[in-house]
């Protein structure tokens, strides 16, 4: 591992990069987006560029505490006893910047609109909604009575460790009892359906999306911006509310905005446990599947500020993300 | 001349050793605190549960009964094949066919293994699902291999075949080099004694079933360790069952999709290091038995 370690810091871009760039790792949700901005930005004839490796919440965290990056995205935020050691270090920063969503996808010729809740998923991945004409998968659908086959449900999900995982089972553990009692949420689960011979598990949102591609009759969940790229159907879900919908800027905008003034934090405070709340205000008004990622950074670089003002004016948001609430924008650049 | 050469040769050979001596102590190392705290049960038990900060617990029972299961089903079909081609090869094709065939099996070995995956993905999953797993099932279902009912293209038959499309190239070489340097005059005897040429083929295999192990020994211990296509075929879950058509997962195939965020939590690296040890230490077995059958079959040509 010491010679895998010692390989991997020789490859990596930000030891070998040039002063001249500011250099960030971490979390792979953000990473679409973060790309888009830095394509423009680093043409935009600012005297820096910015650079960023995409290798997980948990590798941009340990990158934070080795101090080898100016910035790092993560999706949990840290935890408060990282936040508290890493702070008497300087003054750190932490705040949501971008917002997501997980969707779920499915592959049923001639179906391009298939309704489902958390509980119907639940039943689905334990395993005992097994056939595609299940009554209580036609109770919500009952336009595709004669139309879904009565054919098994092949369940795609993550193999890897993920917090797309975690955003999905926190969801399947607020929409059903059992759920949350005998399989749980995390960033990897044990999937009862996987011992029924009718799981797959794909790694990173492309395994996922490439099986459920190649496998007819199947269901997975990926990030939307995933789903967007590579044109695949998109489930309507509801959460509390009963209400069925697709992800939408507008939406989730909404639903961040109310969730920041529960939280009422800023980039001074600990962030730790902010997910439930965005998770439980999707759940309780409007798409239930909402995720935002952090960025964390040690103030006094100017380089990171200058970038956080053009993305807010200049930056545009690409499909599959939207941007946190104007308000808490200005708060934070203030 | 032979004072130098000596020692910086056998320096190559210590140098060998050394590594090997450093794996297998940094990864028993490695191993340690999850063997330690569940014994057996790592081996014996199927499941993979981790949690940050939580009960972690790490039993990969299903990954390593399918490594066996997918490897045994790409010997099993590469080992026909490969005799048959090398027989083909050297017996029978004229000049020209014989040098592309040479030539596209070098090129097959060659392949990167991400192609086999991608190709084993779109292609041969599919194509097995719907003309041998759906057809057996149909016709042979009362057979406990074939009474699943086959539902996905990604199975333990698929990985087993996608590997031993993926073996055949190296032990055909091997095969097929032993075969051809059998004494010319080895044959010429076995036509003079009146053989027929299918029994005299069999006469020759036989003379080099010591390189027929080898190239077993070799195919088997690819298969185990193949990754990167076998992982995107396989379906990576686990469960325990004699049915090839369903869903599994392999050793190889467990560190590829683990390994990136193991370090979030407090086992699951000494779990992959663990899983690893297995693996290496199936793969030792496998080859001191092949090569104790090498030694037993070999025969010094005599003429």
């Amino acid at each position: 591992m010491t010679v895998l370690v010692a390989l991997a810091y020789l490859v990596h871009p930000y030891l070998i990069a040039p002063s001249g760039v500011l250099v960030g790792s971490g979390a792979t949700f953000p990473q679409a987006q973060l790309e888009a901005w830095m394509s423009s930005f680093n043409n935009a004839g600012f005297p820096f560029k910015v650079e960023y490796v995409g290798k997980g919440s948990g590798g941009g965290q340990s990158d934070l505490s080795a101090g080898v990056v100016d910035f790092i995205c993560t999706d949990p935020p840290l935890s408060s006893e990282l936040w508290a050691r890493l702070k008497e270090r300087g003054d750190l920063v932490e705040f949501p910047f971008i917002l997501g969503a997980v969707v779920v996808t499915y592959n049923l010729p001639g179906v391009d609109r298939l309704r489902l809740n958390g509980s119907v998923l639940a039943g689905m991945y334990m395993g005992y909604i097994r056939y595609w004409d299940d009554e209580r998968i036609l109770a919500l659908n009952p336009g595709l009575r004669g139309v879904l086959p009565h054919r098994e449900i092949l369940l795609v999900h993550r193999s890897d460790s993920s917090g797309t995982t975690f955003l999905f089972t926190s969801f399947l553990s607020l929409s059903s009892e059992e759920w949350r009692r005998s399989v749980g949420r995390g960033k990897l689960v044990r999937w009862p359906v996987d011992e029924l011979g009718r799981g797959l598990g794909g790694q990173g949102n492309l395994g996922v999306s490439q099986l459920v591609m190649e496998n007819q009759f199947s269901l997975g969940y990926v990030e939307w911006s995933f789903a967007l790229q590579l044109n695949m159907p998109i489930a309507e879900l509801s959460g509390k509310s009963g209400d069925f919908t697709v992800p939408t800027v507008e939406g989730l905008v909404e639903v961040a905005d109310s969730a920041l003034r529960i939280l009422d934090r800023g980039p001074e405070d600990d962030w730790d446990g902010d997910v439930d709340v965005l998770l439980e205000t999707a759940f309780s008004s409007g798409y239930p599947l909402v995720g935002w990622s952090h960025l964390v950074f040690y103030r006094g670089d100017g380089r990171i500020l200058q970038w956080l003002s053009w993305i807010r004016e200049e930056g545009t948001t690409v499909p599959g993300y939207a941007p946190i609430p104007d308000w808490f924008w200005e708060e934070v650049l203030e | 001349m032979r004072d130098w050469l000596r020692p910086v040769l056998a320096s190559a050979a210590l140098l060998i050793l050394l590594v090997l001596g450093a794996m297998i102590l940094f990864l028993t190392y490695k191993s340690v605190p999850v063997l330690s705290r569940e014994g057996l049960s790592f081996i014996l038990d199927s499941g993979w549960i981790a949690s940050e900060g939580g009960e972690e617990y790490y039993g990969i029972a299903a990954a390593l009964l399918g490594t066996l299961y997918t490897s045994a089903i790409a010997v099993a079909l590469a080992l026909p094949v490969s005799v048959s081609l090398s027989v083909f090869v050297v017996e029978m094709a004229p000049r020209k066919i014989r040098t592309v065939l040479e030539g596209a099996i070098l090129m097959m070995a060659l392949l990167p293994t991400v192609l086999y995956g991608l190709w084993g993905l779109t292609y041969l999953g599919p194509f097995l699902l719907r003309y041998v797993m759906c057809p057996l099932h149909g016709s042979l279902g009362w057979f406990p291999l074939f009474s699943e009912e086959p539902k996905t293209g990604n199975t333990i038959l698929t990985a087993g075949v996608l590997l031993a499309i993926m073996i055949t190239p190296y032990m055909t070489a091997i095969i097929k080099d032993a075969y051809s340097s059998i004494p010319r005059e080895y044959r010429e005897g076995l036509y003079a004694l009146g053989t027929t040429r299918a029994e005299a083929i069999l006469v020759l295999l036989r003379m080099v079933k010591s390189s027929i192990a080898v190239a077993v020994v070799l195919g088997l211990g690819r298969a185990a360790g193949e990754t990167v296509a076998v992982s995107m075929v396989v379906g990576n879950t686990m469960g325990i069952s004699i049915s090839p058509f369903r869903p599994g997962y392999t050793i190889s195939s467990l560190i590829a999709n683990q390994f990136g965020n193991a370090f979030l939590y407090r086992l699951m690296p000494s779990a992959l290091y663990g899983s690893a040890l297995i693996l290496m230490g199936i793969s030792t077995a496998i080859a001191v038995l092949g090569l104790w059958l090498a030694r037993r079959w070999s025969i010094k040509w005599r003429i």
